[in-house]
């Protein structure tokens, strides 16, 4: 009986995930804004199995003034203003007010989580007319832990001061440099040189991490709440350009569909963007691969969306934390934590919101976008995850973040030098400057010194020497990401 | 002896079984993505009060001078109960009025200079009505 009873309880857990939708967006009274928030296969995993953590989705919202400039809309930072089904969802409020997470109240996995929501803001309207926008982000909880960084394989793989073994790390204290069993180093040209701070993000502490990169919808979405000014700097082609420009490249220029819709005129009004990948005269339609990860993301464009959405770039210790959790490194793993890869190929639903593959998966091996061959550019973020994979299936990161190795290059801060190492983990305030910019302290800056690339593209090689997406390299680590390259993306962090 | 081994066996069984299901829900994955957003449009109008507010309300004295009492009244046509939840620019409620009228009488006399809310509750449905109280000169 209790078998059965147990049984019946374990086949709930399984469902399809992700899905996001926020919907039924309404101003109440001038101070209280209603939503609905769902998402699909929400988990709370902590105190019951592996990977101990959940999920939850991150809520912000923005409201445009008669003047045309979007500002954040603080959040009141106690949970006693808020509406909810308390038996469904749980809230947890910020300190800084510029958002709020909402997570499932259950233990185990729920198919489909459905919450409206009453968010009590800070904000004191006067009186005239706006548009308000809430705004949602699928992050996975990474726990407080020790784990280890290196796998003393991969090109330029930190490690132990005194050999090439995997370091580990088991606070947030200064880890010093050196040639001891108790510092870090690399022997190749990526040394950090120096002792790593105390308040740089090791990834001991515990911290969300974006499940997926940057969509394309999520930076179209972003550049519409900009001014003209700030859009010349997060685009490559001038707001006033004709409809159907690119945005941040030539029109489909390796699968990036992200266009202007409206023109913009100079100087005050901005341009409109959507996706487009199918170049018809409907913008997002159903095949505009809005879904799709978003290349051609230099270090200040991605660190301009991460400030203006109150988050913060991950470090590459947290990258490595990430995707291995507290398991002990494999050489030359991936981060599904085998050293064994399919590459995602045989693309099917092209551009749609089920954009996938129907590659044969290996045993022991974990399905990712890489090589040289196949799509030309990034696939649909979670593209692999099905309602019932596995982790190598999936290709998933040990904690349930997707695609860490390959589709789009992580750009993290790096530990190279002062200017990655003065990094504190600051979160973004959801305020840009006037050239649309990120403008929080201790961040590296525009030029992208003391940022770097980790996780490999879908143009990175898997040879038997040699493998980009591997969890430990650091090839590119030096190499500061201030272009605009077909594989580079990103992820933030709070 | 026997049957307690088995009892343990299975026991052991079910909690690998259900190790290995629950931690894939973490690897997941369906359409769509882990990002959406959504707008809405609104006016606010000189009063303060969002316009196409469910119900109206009228706030008085505004500004309150320190010490003087605060009205509110509002509709309650069906003579509901009504819930009001007094709070600081923090959300902190530090006071809670119930009635079945139109209108409540509220002392302020504790309260220090600054902005406070009100969130009335009639029939399910809420709404927001701030104040501000000011020194006397």
């Amino acid at each position: 009986m209790s078998l059965l009873l147990c049984i019946g309880y374990l086949s709930g857990l399984s469902a399809c995930a992700n899905n996001l939708q926020i919907s039924e967006v309404k101003m109440i009274d001038g101070t209280h804004v209603q939503c609905r928030v769902s998402w699909e296969n929400a988990w709370n995993l902590e105190g019951l199995a592996a990977p101990h953590n959940h999920d939850a989705v991150w809520i912000f919202i923005k409201y445009k003034k008669a003047d045309q400039n979007w500002e954040q809309a603080q959040v009141l930072s106690s949970k006693i203003n808020f509406e909810y089904d308390s038996q469904a969802v749980q809230i947890a409020t910020v300190a800084d007010q510029n958002g709020f997470f909402i997570q499932s109240n259950r233990k185990g996995s729920v198919s489909l989580l459905s919450a409206q929501i009453t968010i009590p803001l800070a904000v004191n309207f006067s009186s005239g007319s706006y548009e308000l926008k809430v705004f949602g982000i699928e992050m996975v909880w990474i726990p407080q832990g020790s784990f280890y960084i290196g796998d003393a394989w991969a090109q330029q793989s930190l490690s132990r001061g005194d050999s090439l073994k995997p370091f580990y790390i088991r606070s947030e204290r200064m880890i010093a440099h050196g040639t001891d069993s108790l510092s870090l180093r690399d022997t190749g040209k990526s040394d950090p040189k120096d002792s790593i701070p105390a308040l740089f993000p090791k990834g001991y502490r515990g911290f969300y991490c974006m499940k997926y990169e940057l969509s394309q919808k999520q930076y179209a979405d972003f550049l519409n709440c900009l001014n003209y000014t700030q859009q010349i700097n997060r685009t490559v082609f001038a707001p006033n350009s004709g409809i159907l420009t690119g945005a941040l490249a030539q029109p489909l220029s390796n699968r990036n569909g992200i266009s202007i819709q409206s023109s913009g005129v100079a100087p005050s009004l901005p341009a409109v963007y959507a996706c487009n990948m199918n170049q018809n005269e409907i913008f997002n339609d159903p095949s505009d691969a809005e879904n799709r990860a978003c290349n051609f993301l230099n270090w200040a464009d991605l660190s301009a969306y991460l400030d203006w959405a109150a988050l913060r770039p991950l470090s590459e210790l947290e990258f490595e934390k990430v995707c291995r959790g507290p398991q002990y490194p494999v050489a030359g793993e991936f981060a599904w934590g085998t050293a064994l890869s399919v590459d995602a190929n045989s693309l099917i639903y092209d551009a749609t919101d089920s954009e996938q593959v129907n590659d044969i998966i290996t045993p022991g091996a974990g399905l990712a976008s890489y090589g040289y061959i196949g799509p030309q550019g990034p696939l649909r973020v979670g593209f692999a995850a099905k309602s019932n994979s596995t982790r190598l299936e999936s290709g998933a990161a040990y904690y349930g973040v997707m695609e860490m190795s390959g589709n789009l290059w992580e750009q993290c801060v790096t530990v190279l030098g002062k200017e990655g190492l003065s990094f504190d983990g600051t979160l973004g305030d959801g305020l840009l400057n006037s050239d649309g910019d990120a403008n929080t302290p201790y961040w590296p800056v525009n030029t992208g010194i003391g940022a770097g690339y980790r996780g490999g593209a879908w143009l990175s090689g898997v040879l038997a020497n040699f493998r980009d997406p591997a969890v430990s390299a650091r090839f590119y680590i030096g190499l500061k990401p201030d272009q605009r390259r077909n594989t580079s993306g990103g992820r933030g962090a709070r | 002896m026997n049957q307690f081994f088995k009892s343990l066996l299975c026991i052991l069984f079910i909690l690998g079984l259900q190790h290995k299901i629950i931690a894939q829900s973490a690897y997941h994955g369906g359409k769509g993505s882990g990002y959406n957003s959504a707008s809405t449009s609104f006016q606010i109008g000189t009063r303060g009060n969002l316009d196409s507010s469910a119900n109206t309300y009228r706030l008085y004295p505004s500004p309150v001078p320190m010490g003087q009492n605060l009205w509110l009244e509002f509709q309650n046509n069906s003579n509901s109960l009504v819930t009001v939840q007094m709070a600081d620019v923090l959300g902190q409620v530090f006071s809670v009025f119930n009635t079945y009228e139109n209108k409540l009488n509220i002392n302020t006399t504790s309260l220090a200079q600054g902005m406070y809310f009100l969130r009335i509750g009639i029939n399910d449905k809420f709404f927001t009505a701030k104040f501000l109280i000011i020194g006397n000169h």
